[in-house]
C-alpha cells in the first residue's frame, strides 16, 4: 500500500497568480479523480508532486520519503502523463520507448524488449511501432503517452486531463488501463469531466483556485448532498432573482428554458422540485460554494 | 486594407525585443567590423575610403543575413504556428494585400534593422585606435550610397527569397537553416575570385557584391581607390538589378503556389495514417506477457549516458535540415573544389596535411555554425516538441540529460570529419596520389582540429544553459568567441592563458610533423579542456527543467541540487585547472620573460633611441668565422664554441666594439677567458647588447682573434614556435650568431608603429650614400670570410654547412662532419642538419673542371628532384658559358621544413622549403617546370649575389634578383621553349598588378626598387629583362652581364677593387645602355627607370574572306599607356613606339600554330587596322611577347568567329 501525503502546500506564481492555497491532501493506492474547472491549479498540483516545480511552502512525502527533497527518488517511481505534450516527429514509436526504458532505468535488455512490447500491444500500438510519431494521431499520441508513463510499473501515475480531445472509444478504452492501474499503484487522474470520475474514481478531490474544496469518496459526497439539491425551470428573465434568493449551483437549457438548480438543506418551496442527485450536483455544489 | 496590414505588421515588430536587439547587435558589430574584417590589410585604403566601407557592408550584410531569415521568414510563417491563419483567412483582405503588406511590412522593418551597419561604421573613425586626422572627411554618401546602392538589393533579394520559403515549406526550421545556406554561399563567393582567369562573370552574379567591388576598382588609381565614391553603373548595376529582379520573381513564384485557405499539403498526408490506424481490439492476439514485477533496476548511468548519446545524435541525423545543411557543405566541397594553388602559378602534389587544410578552411565556419545551430536545438528539442514534462519527469540526472546532448553532437562532429577523411583520400586516389597517410588525417582532425571544436561546443551548451533563449544563446556564444580571441588580440591580450582556446599548432611538415610544439599545444589545450569541463560541471545545476525555468528560479536550488558526483568533478576539474595554468605559467612567465606584443615594441623603441648612435662608431669587420657546434635536434638544444677573426677595415683606431647577441632570451652567450679583451660591460645584456672593450687598440688594418660561447635550448611550453631548431630540419643561420655593432633589424618597421612611438621615419640608405656603397648585403659585418665549421648532430642526422667537407665521421653515437672554405665566400651561411635522402650527379666542364652535384630531400619527397638535378646542370652549364666561371666544385641543394617557406642561395649550397620545389605538381596539369625555373633562380645566385654583391642602396634588389630572374628565364627558354616561357611571363605580369594594388607607397622603378617591393624585383622584374631581351637580344644582354660581372666580381673585379666599392644599379644599367642602340633607347630607358603601365585591348575583330581566297583583317584595338607619376596620380602618355600583334590558326587538336607577326603604330586611343593575310586566323593577340606591362593580359587576346 502506497500513500502520497502532502500539506498545506501553496504556490505563488511569478505573474501573482495563486495556483496552489494551503493544499492538503491523503491519498492512497487506486484511482484518485481530481476534478475542477480551467484554471484551478490541478495541473500545478500535478507537476508539484511530480517534481517538475517547486512549491513555495509545504511538503509533499511518498509514504516516508520526502519528495521535494529527493526529488529523484519521487522520478524513480513516477510515470508521468502532461496535460499537453509532443512527440519527436521524426523518431519511431519503438525507438523512443525503448530510449525512454533505458532512461527510466530498465538496464536489462531482454526485459526491456518486453516490456516495450508488451506496453505497445496493450495500447493497441504495436502495429505502429516502426512508424514515426510525427505521424500520430491525437489519440495514438495521447496511447503512446500513457505508454511510456506505465514503463516502470511505477507506484505513482499521474495523469493530466488524459481524455481530452480523445473520441468516446479511444476514452473507454483508456479507462480500462486506468482502473487495472489502480489496483497496484497510486494513480491521479485530473479531470474537468465529471464522469470521468464517477466512472473511476475511489477517491477525489475538488479544487477551484488552488484550493481544495472537498475531498472524499465520491458516494460519501453524493450521500452528503443527498437530497439538498433541488431544481426549477423558470423564465430566462428571473435567473437573476433566483439568484439572489438561492444559491444557485447551476443553470441549464431544458427545451430552450433555463432550468436552475439550487442548493438547500430544506425543500426551497416556490415549485422547486428534488432532484436525484449525482456527482454533477456535488461538483457544481463544491465550485458554486 | 493594404495600409491596415501593413502598418500592423511595422507595429508588430516595433513591439518586439528581438528587432531591437538585432538592430543593437548589427549596430555594435558595425562600428568594429572595418578593423576586424581588414585588419592588416588596408595598407594604402583608409578604414573610412568608400570602398572599404562598400566591401564591408557586403560582408556584414552577407554574415547577418541570419537576421533577415528570422524576420522575413517568420512574416507569414508565424500565423501558422499560433494558428490565427484560421481567423485571419476568414478576414475581408486579399492573397496579394496579406501577402504584400505583410512582405513590404518585414523588408521595411529589415532595412531600417541595418541601417545599424552605415551608422556604426560611422562611429569607427572614432574609435581609439584611428587618428582622425589621417582619415578622409566625413562624407554622408560614402555610407547611404553603397547602402542604399548595393545593401538594400541584396536584403530585398534574400527577404523575397526567406520570406517564399517561409510561405510555402510552412516549417521554421527550415527557414533558420537558410541562413547557414547564405553562409555557404558567402563562403563560395569568397571562393569565387580564386583561381577564375575570367572576372567578369564573377562580378556580375557574386550576391553581396564586396568581390565585386574589389574587382571593378582593382584597376583604379590609387587616389581613387582610396577616396572615390564605388558607381553602380556598368556591371554592378548589372548586378544588383539581376539580383533584384531575382527577388521579384521569388515573390511571385511564391504568390502563385501559397494557398490562401487553412490546409497545407502536409495536414493532407497525415490524414492518412489516421485512417489506417485502426485493428479491432478482438482480434489483438494477447501475444504478451504482461512483465507485473517492478522492473525498475538500479541504472547504469554511463549506460544510460552512452544510449542518450546516440539518442541525440539520431534527433540530428533524422531531421531533413541536416542533410540539407550536409548536402550544401558538400556542393561547396564539390564548387570549390580543393585549391592546391601556389604562389608560383603551378599547383602542389595533394599531400595529405594540404588536403586536411584545404578540408579544414573550406568547411571551419560550417562546423562553427553546426556547432552553434545544434548546440540549440538539442537544448530546445524537447521545449520544441512540448515533450519537456515527460524528459524532464525521467529519473535521470541533470548530468546525464546534458552531457548526452553534448556528447551527441560531438559524435556528429566525429562522424562528419571521418567523412571529410574520406572525401580527402578520394580526392587524393582521383589525383593519382596514393600516399594516403591515415595518421596524419587522424592527427590532424582529432588532435590539432577537434578539440577546439570540443571547447566551443561545451561553451555553447552553458551559454544555452545559462540564456534559456535559443538565439540570445547563439549571438552570446558568437560574441564570447570573438571577443575572447579576436578581441582579446585587439587588445593585446594573446597570452595563451587568457585568449581563449590557446594558440594553434604550427603547419605540419613532412620533414618535422608536428614538430616539438605538440606538447605545449596540449598542456594549453588541456587547460582549456578542464576550465571549460569545470565551468560546465558548475552550470549542470542549472539545467533548465520542469516548468520553471527561468534563472533565478533555478539559481534559487543550487546547493541543493548540487550533487556529490558533480562536487568530486568540479574539485578534480579545478585542481587540472590549477595544475595545468601554473605548470603553463611557470614556463611561459617565470621560466622564461613573457613580452606581450606592446613590450616587445617598446623594447625595440628603446633599443633604437638608445643605441642607434652605435651606428656612427668605427667597428672592426669578420675576415673569418670558425665555429664547433653541437646540435642535439632530438634534445632540441644546440652549444656553439665560434671565433671571428676581426679586422679593422676602418681609418680610425678602435679600442672598444659592441656586440650584439641574437635578441632572443633563451639564446645565452658568454665568453672565455681572453688575452685580448679587457672587459665586457654587459649592462645592456637585456638587449643582447655587450661592450667589448680591447686591451691594445686596433689600428686600421690590425686583426684580432675574438672568442664565444653560445648555448641555446628549446624553452618548454612557449606558445611561441621558433622553426630553426627542430627535431628534423634545423636550420642555423649566421643571424643566430652575434653581430657586430649595431642591429638594425631591431628597429621598429611600421611606420605607423614608430610614430606612435615617437621614432623617426626610416629612411633606408639614399643612392647617393657614399657608406653604404660599401656595405653589401651583410650589413657590415664583413662581407667576405672564410670559413670553417666542425659540427655534430644526432647520429641518424647529416649535417651541411658550406665550403668542401674536409671528414666526416661517427664518434659517441653522433655524426660529426667538419667544413671548410678553399677561398673567401659572402658572409653568408646556414647549418643545417636532418635525416636525409640523398641524390648525387656530377658535371664536368670543357675545361675539364668538375662540380659535384648533389641533393640531400626529405624520403619520399622525390618527386621533383630530376628537375631539380636538370635546373643545377642546365644552369651552371649556361652561366659558366655566358656569364663567368662557377666559383666552387660542388653544388647542394638542401631541403628544409616548410616553415622557411623560401628557397635561399648561400655560397655552394641552396637551402629549399618542402613546398618550393619538392612538393610541387609539375605532371598533372601540365604547366611550367616550376621546381626547374626555381632552382635556376637560386643557382644564379651563385653568380649574382656571392660574385657579385651589390651595395646595400636602392636597386640592390634589382642586382641580386631581377638578374637572377633573367638568368633562370634563359636557362628555361633554352630547356622548355617560347610558349613555356610565356606562360611564366603571363603569370608575372599578372602578379605584379595583383600585389601591386597593396601598395601604400609610390612604387619605385626598377632601378631603384626597395626592399619589399618584391613585385618589382620578382615579377615587373621578369617582365621587363624579357622585353630587353626581345629588343636587344640575348646574346647581347649576355654579354653586358659578363662584363658587368668581370668589373665588378666582388672579390677581383676591377671595378671593384680600384673603386673600393659595390656597384649599383646605376653602375649596371650602364653595361645595358652600352648595348642598346640609340633607337631603342627610350623604350629600354622606360623599362628601367620610369614606372610605366599599358592597358591595351583587342575591342574587335573582323575576317572577310576576299575573292582572292586571302583574307582581309580589321582589328579594332583600345590603347592606353600610362605613367605613374607618384602613387596617386597616372598620366596619359603618347605611343611612341611599335606594338606586336599576332595572328595564330588553331590546329585539329586545339594548338596554336602562327601565321604571322606584325608591328602596328597605334596614333590614338582607339584605332582600326587592317591587315592582309594568306590563312585564316582563330586568335588574335596583341603584344604577344609581354613586351608590355599590361593590367589585363587577357583582353589582348580574341578569338575570331
Amino acid at each position: 500500500m502506497n500513500i502520497l501525503t502532502i500539506t498545506n502546500l501553496s504556490k505563488t506564481y511569478t505573474n501573482g497568480v495563486k495556483a496552489l492555497d494551503n493544499v492538503s491532501l491523503n491519498i492512497q493506492s487506486g484511482l484518485f479523480g481530481l476534478l475542477g474547472p480551467n484554471g484551478a491549479g490541478k495541473s500545478s498540483l500535478m507537476r508539484t508532486i511530480s517534481t517538475l516545480q517547486n512549491p513555495d511552502v509545504g511538503s509533499v512525502f511518498l509514504n516516508d520519503i520526502n519528495i521535494l527533497e529527493h526529488p529523484h527518488h519521487l522520478r524513480e517511481n513516477l510515470g508521468y502523463l502532461p496535460q499537453e505534450f509532443g512527440l519527436y516527429p521524426n523518431i519511431p514509436a519503438e525507438v523512443l520507448l525503448n530510449h525512454f526504458a533505458v532512461l527510466k532505468g530498465i538496464s536489462n535488455k531482454k526485459t526491456r524488449k518486453e516490456r516495450v512490447e508488451y506496453l505497445l500491444d496493450q495500447t493497441n500500438l504495436y502495429q505502429h511501432r516502426k512508424k514515426n510519431l510525427g505521424g500520430f494521431s491525437g489519440g495514438m499520441k495521447q496511447r503512446f503517452g500513457i505508454a511510456q508513463a506505465l514503463l516502470t510499473n511505477p507506484k505513482l501515475i499521474i495523469v493530466d486531463e488524459p481524455t481530452a480531445g480523445l473520441d468516446p472509444t479511444e476514452r473507454n478504452r483508456f479507462h480500462n488501463v486506468l482502473s487495472e492501474l489502480g489496483e497496484h499503484a497510486i494513480v491521479i487522474l485530473s479531470t474537468h469531466f465529471v464522469d470521468d470520475v464517477k466512472e473511476l474514481c475511489t477517491n477525489m478531490a475538488i479544487m477551484n483556485e488552488g484550493k481544495v474544496l472537498w475531498s472524499g469518496a465520491p458516494e460519501k459526497a453524493i450521500s452528503d448532498i443527498e437530497g439538498k439539491v433541488w431544481q426549477k425551470q423558470i423564465s430566462r428573465d428571473r435567473i437573476d432573482a433566483y439568484k439572489t434568493e438561492h444559491r444557485v449551483i447551476a443553470e441549464q437549457l431544458f427545451r430552450g428554458k433555463p432550468l436552475v438548480y439550487v442548493y438547500a438543506e430544506d425543500d426551497p418551496g416556490a415549485g422547486f422540485l428534488p432532484v436525484q442527485t449525482d456527482l454533477n450536483h456535488v461538483y457544481f455544489a463544491a465550485i458554486q460554494r | 486594407m493594404f495600409t491596415e496590414l501593413f502598418l500592423f505588421e511595422l507595429k508588430y515588430r516595433a513591439r518586439r525585443f528581438d528587432t531591437y536587439f538585432y538592430f543593437i547587435a548589427l549596430f555594435l558589430f558595425s562600428i568594429i567590423s572595418i578593423d576586424f574584417i581588414f585588419e592588416g590589410q588596408l595598407t594604402a585604403l583608409l578604414s573610412n575610403s568608400p570602398i572599404v566601407i562598400a566591401r564591408t557592408m557586403g560582408i556584414v550584410s552577407a554574415l547577418f543575413l541570419m537576421i533577415v531569415s528570422m524576420i522575413a521568414g517568420t512574416s507569414i510563417l508565424r500565423d501558422f504556428i499560433q494558428n490565427s491563419h484560421v481567423l485571419l483567412f476568414s478576414f475581408p483582405f486579399t492573397k496579394a494585400q496579406y501577402l504584400l503588406s505583410r512582405f513590404l511590412g518585414s523588408f521595411v522593418i529589415i532595412v531600417l534593422i541595418f541601417t545599424a551597419m552605415p551608422l556604426g561604421m560611422m562611429l569607427t573613425p572614432f574609435l581609439p585606435w584611428h587618428e582622425t586626422s589621417e582619415l578622409l572627411n566625413f562624407h554622408f554618401w560614402a555610407y547611404f550610397q553603397p547602402f542604399f546602392g548595393l545593401i538594400v538589393p541584396t536584403l530585398f533579394f534574400s527577404s523575397a527569397l526567406f520570406f517564399v520559403t517561409g510561405l510555402i515549406t510552412r516549417k521554421l526550421l527550415l527557414v533558420y537553416i537558410q541562413g547557414f545556406f547564405f553562409l555557404l554561399i558567402y563562403l563560395f563567393s569568397l571562393q569565387l575570385a580564386v583561381g577564375s582567369e575570367d572576372l567578369f562573370l564573377t562580378t556580375l552574379l557574386e550576391p553581396f557584391t564586396f568581390q565585386s567591388v574589389r574587382i571593378i576598382t582593382g584597376g583604379w588609381s590609387m587616389a581613387d581607390r582610396v577616396s572615390a565614391i564605388v558607381p553602380i553603373e556598368g556591371v554592378l548595376l548589372a548586378n544588383r538589378l539581376l539580383w533584384v529582379s531575382l527577388g521579384i520573381i521569388t515573390l511571385g513564384f511564391g504568390y502563385a503556389q501559397f494557398q490562401f485557405s487553412v490546409h497545407s499539403k502536409s495536414s493532407r498526408k497525415q490524414k492518412k495514417l489516421d485512417q489506417s490506424e485502426e485493428i479491432p481490439s478482438d482480434k489483438r492476439v494477447q501475444r504478451f506477457a504482461s512483465a507485473s514485477s517492478n522492473v525498475y533496476a538500479k541504472p547504469n548511468g554511463f549506460w544510460q549516458l552512452l544510449h542518450h548519446t546516440a539518442f541525440n545524435l539520431r534527433l540530428i541525423v533524422s531531421e531533413i535540415s541536416f542533410w540539407a545543411i550536409l548536402l550544401c557543405a558538400a556542393g561547396i566541397l564539390l564548387i570549390n573544389g580543393f585549391s592546391l594553388g601556389t604562389d608560383f602559378g603551378v599547383d602542389n602534389l595533394p599531400t595529405t596535411y594540404l588536403i586536411v587544410g584545404e578540408l579544414v578552411e573550406l568547411t571551419f565556419f560550417f562546423f562553427i555554425g553546426i556547432i552553434l545551430f545544434y548546440s540549440g536545438e538539442l537544448m530546445w528539442k524537447e521545449r520544441d516538441e512540448t515533450i519537456h514534462l515527460v524528459a524532464d519527469a525521467l529519473p535521470i540526472s541533470n548530468w546525464v540529460q546534458l552531457t548526452g546532448k553534448v556528447l551527441g553532437l560531438l559524435s556528429l562532429l566525429i562522424i562528419l570529419m571521418m567523412l571529410m577523411i574520406v572525401t580527402g583520400i578520394g580526392f587524393q586516389a582521383t589525383h593519382g596520389y596514393y600516399d594516403f597517410e591515415i595518421e596524419l588525417y587522424l592527427l590532424a582532425f582529432f588532435v590539432e582540429i577537434f578539440p577546439f571544436l570540443v571547447l566551443i561546443s561545451v561553451v555553447s551548451f552553458i551559454s544555452q544553459v545559462l540564456v534559456n533563449h535559443k538565439y540570445v544563446a547563439h549571438f552570446i556564444t558568437a560574441a564570447f568567441l570573438f571577443i575572447t580571441t579576436a578581441g582579446f588580440a585587439a587588445f593585446d591580450v594573446t597570452h595563451d592563458l587568457i585568449s581563449f582556446g590557446g594558440s594553434v599548432l604550427p603547419t605540419y611538415s613532412d620533414m618535422n610533423g608536428f614538430s616539438h610544439m605538440m606538447s605545449s599545444y596540449l598542456w594549453i589545450k588541456s587547460y582549456w579542456l578542464v576550465i571549460t569541463f569545470l565551468t560546465f560541471v558548475l552550470v549542470i545545476v542549472l539545467v533548465p527543467r520542469g516548468s520553471e525555468p527561468r534563472l533565478f528560479q533555478r539559481l534559487a536550488g543550487y546547493s541543493s541540487n548540487f550533487a556529490h558526483s558533480l562536487k568530486v568533478a568540479s574539485v578534480l576539474f579545478f585542481m587540472g585547472f590549477l595544475i595545468t595554468g601554473s605548470v603553463i605559467f611557470y614556463h611561459t612567465n617565470i621560466a622564461s620573460p613573457y613580452y606581450s606584443t606592446s613590450e616587445e615594441q617598446q623594447l625595440r623603441a628603446d633599443y633604437e633611441q638608445q643605441f642607434r648612435f652605435i651606428k656612427e662608431l668605427a667597428h672592426p669587420e669578420m675576415i673569418a668565422v670558425s665555429l664547433d657546434m653541437d646540435l642535439y635536434p632530438s634534445a632540441l638544444s644546440y652549444q656553439i664554441h665560434g671565433r671571428y677573426q676581426l679586422e679593422n677595415k676602418t681609418s680610425k683606431s678602435i679600442d672598444e666594439f659592441y656586440l650584439q647577441k641574437l635578441p632572443n632570451d633563451a639564446v645565452h652567450l658568454k665568453f672565455p677567458i681572453q688575452s685580448t679583451i679587457v672587459s665586457i660591460d654587459s649592462t645592456n645584456a637585456n638587449f643582447g647588447l655587450y661592450k667589448i672593450s680591447i686591451s691594445e687598440p686596433m689600428m686600421p688594418g690590425d686583426s684580432l682573434e675574438f672568442a664565444f660561447q653560445q648555448n641555446y635550448r628549446v624553452p618548454k611550453l612557449s606558445s611561441e614556435f621558433s622553426p630553426y631548431l627542430v627535431s628534423n630540419g634545423t636550420l642555423i643561420d649566421d643571424y643566430h650568431l652575434p653581430s657586430l655593432g649595431y642591429l638594425d633589424d631591431i628597429e621598429i618597421a611600421d611606420a605607423k608603429l614608430r610614430a606612435e612611438f615617437g621614432l623617426p621615419a626610416q629612411t633606408g640608405n639614399q643612392a647617393n650614400d657614399l657608406d653604404a656603397l660599401t656595405i653589401g648585403k651583410a650589413n657590415g659585418n664583413g662581407e667576405y670570410i672564410d670559413l670553417e665549421i666542425i659540427v655534430s648532430t644526432d647520429s641518424s642526422q647529416n649535417a651541411i654547412a658550406p665550403g668542401n667537407l674536409i671528414k666526416k665521421w661517427k664518434e659517441n653515437d653522433r655524426a660529426f662532419f667538419h667544413y671548410r672554405t678553399d677561398q673567401k665566400i659572402s658572409n653568408l651561411f646556414s647549418i643545417v642538419s636532418a635525416d636525409y635522402e640523398l641524390i648525387s650527379s656530377e658535371i664536368e666542364f670543357q675545361d675539364s673542371a668538375s662540380v659535384e652535384l648533389e641533393i640531400y630531400h626529405h624520403s619520399g619527397h622525390e618527386f621533383n628532384t630530376k628537375s631539380m638535378m636538370a635546373g643545377m646542370k642546365h644552369s651552371l652549364e649556361y652561366f659558366s658559358k655566358h656569364f663567368s666561371p662557377y666559383q666552387f666544385d660542388h653544388l647542394r641543394m638542401v631541403e628544409v621544413p616548410i616553415y622557411h617557406d623560401r628557397a635561399q642561395s648561400i655560397p655552394g649550397m641552396i637551402s629549399m622549403a618542402e613546398n618550393m620545389g619538392f612538393t610541387l605538381d609539375t605532371e598533372s596539369e601540365n604547366g611550367p617546370d616550376l621546381p626547374f625555373f626555381i632552382t635556376a633562380h637560386e643557382v644564379a645566385h651563385q653568380w649574382w649575389g656571392d660574385q657579385v654583391n651589390a651595395a646595400d642602396v636602392p636597386g640592390q634588389l634589382m642586382i641580386a634578383e631581377t638578374l637572377a630572374q633573367y638568368s633562370a628565364l634563359m636557362v628555361f627558354k633554352q630547356r622548355y621553349g617560347e610558349e613555356k616561357k610565356n606562360e611564366i611571363l603571363k603569370w608575372n605580369m599578372r602578379q605584379y598588378f595583383k600585389n601591386r594594388m597593396r601598395l601604400d607607397e609610390h612604387e619605385a622603378p626598377l632601378s631603384l626598387v626597395k626592399s619589399g617591393e618584391d613585385h618589382v624585383y620578382y615579377r615587373k622584374g621578369l617582365v621587363v629583362m624579357n622585353a630587353l631581351e626581345q629588343l636587344l637580344s640575348e646574346e647581347k644582354i649576355n654579354k653586358a652581364l659578363t662584363s658587368f660581372i668581370k668589373d665588378w666580381n666582388s672579390k677581383n673585379g676591377t671595378k671593384h677593387i680600384a673603386e673600393n666599392r659595390y656597384p649599383t644599379t646605376e653602375d649596371l644599367l650602364s653595361y645595358l645602355y652600352e648595348v642598346t642602340p640609340a633607337s631603342k633607347k627610350q623604350v629600354v630607358t622606360e623599362l628601367l627607370e620610369s614606372v610605366i603601365i599599358y592597358d591595351n585591348e583587342i575591342e574587335e575583330v573582323k575576317v572577310v574572306q576576299r575573292d582572292t581566297g586571302d583574307f582581309e583583317i580589321k582589328v579594332k584595338i583600345a590603347f592606353e599607356k600610362l605613367e605613374v607619376s607618384d602613387w596617386q596620380t597616372e598620366r596619359e602618355m603618347a605611343f611612341d613606339h611599335p606594338v606586336e600583334i599576332e595572328f595564330y590558326s588553331v590546329d585539329e587538336y586545339g594548338k596554336l600554330k602562327m601565321i604571322d607577326i606584325l608591328e602596328i603604330f597605334p596614333q590614338k586611343d582607339e584605332e582600326s587596322f587592317t591587315f592582309e593575310l594568306n590563312d585564316k586566323p582563330d586568335v588574335v593577340i596583341v603584344d604577344p611577347n609581354f613586351m608590355l606591362l599590361d593590367r589585363d593580359v587577357l583582353d589582348n587576346r580574341m578569338e575570331v568567329d
